[in-house]
């Protein structure tokens, strides 16, 4: 897949692993994983710029003595999910679209 | 290479980056090993299957991502903060002094209940091992003195036996709790010296 279609996809697959529970990098790391692999590195950078985005927050909970950082989708990054599920009808115009015009060659 | 290696060579290779990013980079991937190795996998299976850590920074550098999550006022101590903290140690230093010999004697009060039924085994056995050999020349002279300081010895062998398994009892649930005011301490201090960004 395309780097950056995949950096966008990842994005979407990360909000959707919190919005039904906070989580935390290796528990988003095995949710995502099922759907489409992702490592360590890659997460991290998607995690920071959804933090920048404010489409995360973060909190620190303690965990058998130590700190675990958690993420919890806002409301914004909920409206995102969304804006993205809206979207997808127009991504698959697009596929049909490119899909005929190859078929058509 | 184990879990310390990797992190300091991440340090390492991280040396360019501001204090901030390096403190979240490492902070991420300590939690990440941590949960790994608390699943049940092998500390340096663990780290075999990250992926290297040239790889690691290049992946984070390449990113387009503003390394500036929470960008840091610079000189956000400033020199008027640092002349109150100096004026004002013989408040907050005394305060401090008075929590730690709290903490301190928290600790003492409780490691005195094994260092107390330690001792009464030691001594119980002392007295036990001297009023049996005792014993034997006494019964010489009087029965009844023998007797009764046989006696005593088996009385002080009971109590040393009971203080025994009490001093071993107390031993490992003072340990447990004093391991976990330690860390409740140690969290509780790292979560403040990093709020005011003194360590990672």
């Amino acid at each position: 897949m395309n780097a950056q279609l995949r950096k966008g996809f990842l994005e979407f697959c990360v909000l959707a692993s919190i919005v039904n529970k906070d989580s935390y990098g290796y528990q988003i790391i095995k949710d995502i994983n099922s759907c489409i692999s992702i490592s360590e590195s890659t997460l991290y950078p998607i995690l920071k710029r959804l933090e920048t985005q404010q489409d995360v927050i973060t909190y620190s909970v303690e965990h058998n003595g130590r700190l675990r950082k958690y993420y919890k989708i806002t409301e914004q990054g909920k409206i995102h999910l969304e804006e993205f599920l809206e979207n997808w009808k127009q991504i698959e115009n697009i596929y049909h679209f490119i899909k005929g015009e190859l078929k058509n060659e | 290479m184990n879990k310390q290696e990797y992190i300091a060579n991440l340090k390492i290779q991280l040396k360019d980056e501001k204090y901030e990013t390096v403190c979240q980079v490492i902070e991420y991937y300590e939690e990440i090993i941590d949960d790994c190795i608390e699943e049940g996998k092998n500390e340096n299976e663990v780290i075999n299957n990250l992926e290297n850590v040239q790889d690691v920074v290049r992946n984070i550098k390449d990113d387009d991502l503003s390394f500036d999550i929470n960008p840091i006022k610079k000189n956000s101590i400033s020199y008027f903060i640092i002349i109150l903290l100096i004026l004002g140690f013989p408040l907050w230093g005394s305060l401090l002094a008075a929590v730690f010999l709290l903490i301190l004697s928290i600790y003492i009060m409780i490691w005195c209940i094994p260092i107390v039924t330690c001792s009464l085994t030691l001594s119980s056995f002392i007295i036990f091992s001297v009023g049996i050999f005792g014993s034997f020349p006494l019964f010489m002279s009087s029965l009844s003195l023998g007797l009764t300081q046989l006696g005593v010895a088996a009385l002080f062998a009971g109590i040393g036996i009971i203080s025994f398994i009490l001093t071993y009892i107390s031993y490992q649930k003072i340990l447990g709790v004093s391991i976990y005011i330690t860390r409740q301490l140690k969290t509780y201090l790292l979560n403040i010296l990093r709020k005011v960004r003194v360590v990672c």
